[in-house]
This record gives structure tokens, sequence and C-alpha cells, in this order.
């Protein structure tokens, strides 16, 4: 398989850099970005064989010209964007009665606004080069609903709107569009879940356990490669059957 | 007489923006299984020449590349005909100058 150049929003803890890890040990490039370093980071970066096409830099997703200017960096370093990974996300956990305007403008901004405009800085690139592949990584909570994350929520289905729409405008350039919806998994994001939140999910789990990121890694590295190519405009959900 | 004074940019200085116009939209053309044409100012870009709103995204972006500007991140309306193209253009390489 061709190494691809890839795009990872929020490659430096969890999922995301999980799914770097994944893409790195494929042979593919990595450019991520983050609002902070983490050991991940640096493990990346210094590492002998990964370090030359592995980039990361620090920035916030809220701030629309520093994503544009991160995509045009990638794309005069490595000369081409072959895909995009809309994995950056925040959670905040509040009933919506009780919910900031402040919590609610982050979630929109990062979980969906800046998802759009990388997309869109990338979907550029990609209509010149006549090839690409957007995965964006949803949840089952957008389908599905939870307690206290009806903001979350919003930002995820709308995720899947975006991901439906976006797949037929562009379908007929070879240019697809894809989402993961994994469901709860063991990690930092999750770690505001109460003992009884958590035994509730996994009694409603058919395969009794939350998610790993080994869970979805995988998917993601199936999406990047040829073995996937007639699918488009898909949301692929990987959560136990938690959704059935 | 004394020769009128044109209200839009010289014509002189349209001349590299619309050679570069009219090879994009050729390059679009020619890369997506179309035949290259001449085109002239009074082409429309949708209607004699075809393009669909991508094809037109395709071209704004080959004009960022070659020109260094995209008038219409800055919400300029959008425009019908080559002629109405290079003018956009031009007043756009020349205030970034």
């Amino acid at each position: 398989m061709a190494k691809l150049v890839v795009i990872l929003s929020g490659g430096s803890r969890g999922l995301g850099q999980a799914i770097a890890r994944g893409i790195l040990e494929s042979g593919h490039t990595v450019a991520t970005f983050s609002r902070s370093t983490t050991a991940a980071i640096e493990e990346f970066s210094a590492h002998p064989d990964w370090s030359s096409r592995f980039l990361h830099r620090v920035l916030d997703a809220r701030q629309s010209e520093a994503l544009r200017q991160f995509v045009v960096e990638v794309h005069e370093r490595f000369g081409r964007v072959d895909a995009l990974i809309n994995n950056a996300a925040v959670v905040h956990d509040s009933v919506l009665a009780m919910a900031s305007e402040k919590e609610i403008d982050q979630m929109l901004d990062v979980n969906l606004k800046a998802t759009l405009l990388l997309a869109k800085e990338c979907a550029r690139i990609m209509l010149v080069q006549q090839s690409g592949h957007i995965i964006n990584i949803s949840s089952i909570i957008g389908s599905q609903g939870f307690s206290g994350l009806a903001t979350y929520a919003a930002t995820k289905a709308g995720l899947d709107g975006m991901t439906r729409a976006l797949a037929r405008e562009l379908g007929n350039r070879q240019i697809r569009v894809n989402a993961i919806a994994p469901g709860f998994l063991d990690t930092e994001m999750a770690q505001g879940l109460s003992d009884s939140q958590r035994a509730q999910i996994e009694r409603r789990t058919p395969l009794g356990r939350l998610g790993r990121v080994e869970d979805i890694v995988p998917w993601v590295n199936f999406l990047l490669s040829p073995q996937s190519d007639f699918a488009t405009g898909q949301v692929f959900t990987v959560d136990g059957g938690a959704s059935i | 007489m004394e020769k009128a004074i044109p209200l839009v940019v010289m014509p002189e200085s349209n001349t590299d923006v619309r050679i570069t116009a009219i090879t994009v939209i050729n390059r679009v053309l020619r890369e997506s299984g179309r035949p290259e044409r001449k085109l002239g100012d009074d082409d429309s870009l949708t209607g004699t020449i075809g393009l669909d709103s991508l094809d037109l995204a395709t071209t704004v972006v080959h004009l960022e590349n070659e020109l260094g500007v995209d008038p219409f991140r800055d919400g300029a309306t959008p425009v019908r005909t080559v002629g109405e193209l290079v003018v956009l253009y031009a007043k756009s390489v020349k205030e970034k100058s």
C-alpha cells in the first residue's frame, strides 16, 4: 500500500495517541496537533523510525486561522494530504439546565466547527489531488443519547450528518468520508464516569465491558487501506453491541 | 478626442491574471477528462464552460496556489464569467502587493 500523509487532530492522548501510533507503525506519516505536549508526543518525536514522518504542533482547535496554517504547513512539508482524521473532541458532563454557555461553546467549537474547518481545508487539497479520505471519530452518544451529554451528543450527531453530506458532495471526485462511532472507551475521557455509571454501561453492553482504544485503531487502519475503497458516507459503530 | 479612462483595473495588469486563470480552468477541464478550449471574457463558468461547484472550488484552490490570494475566503460575491473572475483576482492580487 502506498504510504499516506495523514492529518490527525488531537493525537496526544487517549484514542488519538493510539491512532497515531497505529498509523506510524503502518509506515505512514502523521501530522497532529493538540493543546499540549505529552509523553506520547515526545516518544513519537524521538522515535528512530518515526521521527522523520511525525509532526506535532501545539495549537488550540478553536483558533481557526491556526488550523488553516497547520494544514498549509503539513501540505508544504510533506507534499500531500491523503487523509484527515477528525479525532479531537472535548466533553463536559452536566444536565443542560445547568450547562454554562462557555462549555456549550467549547464543545461546539472543538467537536463540530473545527472538524468542519479542517475538513474544508483538507477537501481543498484533496480536490486538487483528486484523492483523499476523511474519517470522523464520532460516538454512539450522537445516536443514542446519554443524560448529561446533550451538547456532546448534538456535536456527534452533527458530525454524522456532516459525514453523510460530505460523502455525497465529494464522492464523484473519489474522495471518501466515513465515521467511526465508538461506544464508551476506557480512556481519560471516561474518567468522569461514576462507578455506578460504569457498571450500568457494562450491564447494557452485550459484550459486557467498556471499549479499549485497541478495539478502535484497527478500524481506522482498515478505513485508510484500499480494502475499504467502496465504503463512503457510513458511520461504523464499534461499541460491543451497546447501541443495538 | 481624449481617450476614455477605464473605471476598472487597467487591462495591462489583468493580462497575467487572465493567462493564469485560463490555464487553470483548462487544467481543471483536462484533468476531469474534458477537452481544453479557447476561453473569452464573456464565457460563463458554469454555463458555456460547464464547470460544476467542485470544479469551481478546484479552480479557486489552484488560483490560490498560483496567485497567493483567495478573494472568496473574505466573502467575495460569486462571479459568473471568466472576465469577472479575472477582474476579481486582479484586484485581490493588487491589494495584496
